[in-house]
C-alpha cells in the first residue's frame, strides 16, 4: 500500500498523508516505510502533511514519534503541517503539540527549518 | 427520580476492521439514549467518545487475542459506562521509567495480583503533563487515575509512543479493569453526562 506521497522542497522532505483514517490498520506497516525512509533520505528535515486525514489514532501517533526519536539522532527534524480538527485534538490531548512545531501553511513550514 | 439505567450489548469479531463501525454505532446510541442541553455538548462528549471507543476497541483486539469482543454501554441521566469484554490475554501492568535517562527494565505483572502490591500505585504513563497511575486494588482488578504535574522540558523524560490508555483516562472519569471469575476481562470506562 502506499503510505504517502513524497515532493522536496528546498531540501526539505513532503510527506504528504494519503489516509483518510491514520489508525492501528496501516500504522505498523506505516511506521517500518516511514522509518526505512528517514534512514535512506539524504535530507533529513521532514514535513508531514495530515491535510488529507480526517481521523488518527494513538498508534499512528506512536508511529510518528517512533520516527521523530529515529530522525532526532540523526540531526535532522519532524514538522507537522495541516491538521483537521479531530486530529488537532489527539495532538493536544497527547500534549504531542509541544514535542512537534505545527504549521497551517506549507510555505511557513518550510522556511521554519 | 432516577431515570432507570438502560443497557445496551452487542457482540463482534475481534478485528480491527470493526473498530469504526463500533464507534459509529456507539455515536448513534448515544444520539438517541442521551438528552444533551445543547449541540455543542453533544459534540463535545461525541468526539471524546469517538476516540474512547475507538481506543477501547482496538486495544482490546490487540492485546486480547480474543475470538470476540463484547461491548456493554450502559446510560442513566448522570452517567454513560462502557464495558469492553474479552477473553484470552489478561491486562497485564507495565511500568514506565520516571527519568530520560533511567533504563530500568521493570518486569512486567500480571494478575492473580500478589497480596503484597495490594493498594500499590505503579506509574504506567508519563507525558509533559500528567502521569497515569495503575492502582492494585484487588487479586484481579485495577483502576487508572490522571495526576496533573508540574510540566516537564522534553529532555526530562522519554516522550511516550504508547497513547491508548492515557486517552482513555483522560476523557473518562473513571477507568478500571476486573477479570471476572468465569475468566473475562472487563475493561470498564464511566463518563459523566451533565
Amino acid at each position: 500500500m502506499n503510505y504517502y506521497d513524497l515532493t522536496e522542497e528546498n531540501g526539505v522532505v513532503l510527506v504528504d498523508l494519503l489516509q483518510k483514517r491514520a489508525t492501528m490498520e496501516v500504522s505498523k506497516e506505516f511506521k517500518e516505510a516511514f522509518l526505512n525512509l528517514i534512514e535512506t533520505s539524504p535530507s533529513k528535515n521532514f514535513i508531514l502533511d495530515f491535510g488529507k486525514v480526517e481521523f488518527v489514532d494513538s498508534s499512528f501517533l506512536g508511529a510518528i514519534v517512533s520516527g521523530l526519536k529515529k530522525i532526532t539522532a540523526l540531526k535532522g527534524d519532524i514538522k507537522i503541517l495541516g491538521l483537521q480538527p479531530p486530529v488537532r485534538a489527539m495532538f493536544e490531548l497527547t500534549r504531542l503539540y509541544k514535542v512537534f512545531e505545527i504549521f497551517e501553511n506549507k510555505n511557513d513550514a518550510i522556511a521554519s527549518y | 427520580m432516577t431515570t432507570p439505567k438502560e443497557t445496551v450489548s452487542v457482540t463482534v469479531p475481534s478485528k480491527l476492521k470493526y473498530c469504526h463501525y463500533v464507534s459509529d454505532a456507539s455515536e448513534l446510541l448515544f444520539k438517541s439514549k442521551i438528552n444533551f442541553y445543547s449541540e455543542e455538548l453533544f459534540n463535545l462528549f461525541t468526539q471524546d467518545m469517538r476516540i474512547v471507543m475507538y481506543e477501547l476497541f482496538s486495544n482490546a483486539v490487540n492485546h486480547s487475542q480474543s475470538d470476540c469482543v463484547t461491548i456493554v454501554l450502559s446510560v442513566d441521566e448522570d452517567e454513560l459506562s462502557v464495558t469492553i469484554k474479552t477473553k484470552n490475554n489478561p491486562f497485564v501492568i507495565k511500568q514506565v521509567n520516571s527519568y530520560i535517562n533511567e533504563k530500568r527494565e521493570y518486569p512486567l505483572i500480571v494478575p492473580p495480583f500478589s497480596n503484597e502490591i495490594l493498594g500499590s500505585d505503579f506509574v504506567v504513563y508519563r507525558d509533559y503533563e500528567y502521569d497515569i497511575y495503575c492502582r492494585v486494588t484487588g487479586p484481579f482488578d485495577v483502576y487508572f487515575r490522571i495526576e496533573k504535574n508540574i510540566s516537564r522540558e522534553k529532555h526530562e523524560f522519554d516522550i511516550p509512543e504508547h497513547y491508548g490508555l492515557s486517552l482513555i483516562t483522560k476523557l473518562t472519569h473513571y477507568t478500571g479493569y476486573y477479570r471476572s471469575p468465569d475468566g473475562y476481562d472487563n475493561f470498564t470506562i464511566k463518563k459523566r453526562i451533565k
